[in-house]
């Protein structure tokens, strides 16, 4: 069996360190993010881009007009960075409030620029709140009905 | 918008790992209703991108929306959002 040399491993963890680094570093100047974050990281990105196209295809099949493929990634890189602004907006507006937990009323401040688009993501809140409360009263009708299947049945 | 088969959209799994990731405190958490609603804003982000784009291309005449129609359109895309 071949056995590397103790510092073997060190030196490649000190490689992939260093092209991290290369990668991430110049772009997030704030991250403090290890091989294994950067992993993700690039996957996210990857799984943007993946709907991003999706969404650009569907865009230039209603106009039939095709969408470059330097087009599509800069719209994801784009989006990408805006989420990075909407995550820190998110943040600061939950710890205004006092909460360590984001909830829709700060998705609906960061919706706050264009009226319009408020308006869409309030209406979808609202959608949401309305789909939840359908989804509670069939879950305890169903409970209901349980019981009184069991109450029959004894 | 015409609504043939499903409604594509960002995975759930994506936007909550992707804004839990950019956070500044390891303790700030999300609902579930916040990552559905961020994944209908950056849903609408993207399209607003793309529609300009494709308009800005229309206008200039173009069979293929490129990145210079792109640069047009995304100074008031940003101001927008």
């Amino acid at each position: 069996m071949i056995r590397f040399p103790p510092n073997f491993v060190t030196l490649a963890q000190l490689w992939r360190k260093s092209r991290c680094f290369q990668l991430v570093g110049s772009k997030l100047p704030h991250s403090k993010m290890s091989v294994d974050t950067d992993e993700t990281h690039q996957r996210l990105k990857a799984a943007v881009h993946y709907t991003v196209g999706r969404l650009c295809q569907k865009v230039g099949e209603e106009h039939r007009r095709e969408f470059s493929r330097q087009v599509v990634a800069a719209i994801a890189e784009t989006a990408f960075r805006q989420c990075d602004v909407f995550a820190k907006d998110l943040e600061a507006f939950a710890r205004h409030a006092k909460r360590s937990t984001v909830n829709a009323e700060d998705v609906k401040l960061v919706a706050r620029r264009s009226t319009a688009l408020s308006i869409y993501i309030q209406n979808k809140s609202e959608e949401l709140t309305q789909e939840q409360r359908d989804l509670k009263k069939k879950s305890t009708g169903k409970r209901k009905s349980r019981d009184t299947e069991e109450d029959s049945r004894e | 918008m015409a609504e043939k088969d499903e409604e594509i959209c960002f995975k759930k799994d994506t936007i909550s790992k992707l804004l839990s990731s950019l956070f500044k405190e390891d303790k700030t958490k999300l609902s579930g209703d916040a990552v559905l609603l961020m994944a209908e804003m950056l849903k609408v982000f993207v399209q607003e991108a793309a529609v300009r784009s494709q308009k800005q291309a229309e206008s200039e005449d173009c069979d293929q929306v490129d990145i210079e129609h792109f640069e047009k359109i995304l100074p008031q895309l940003l101001l927008d959002f």
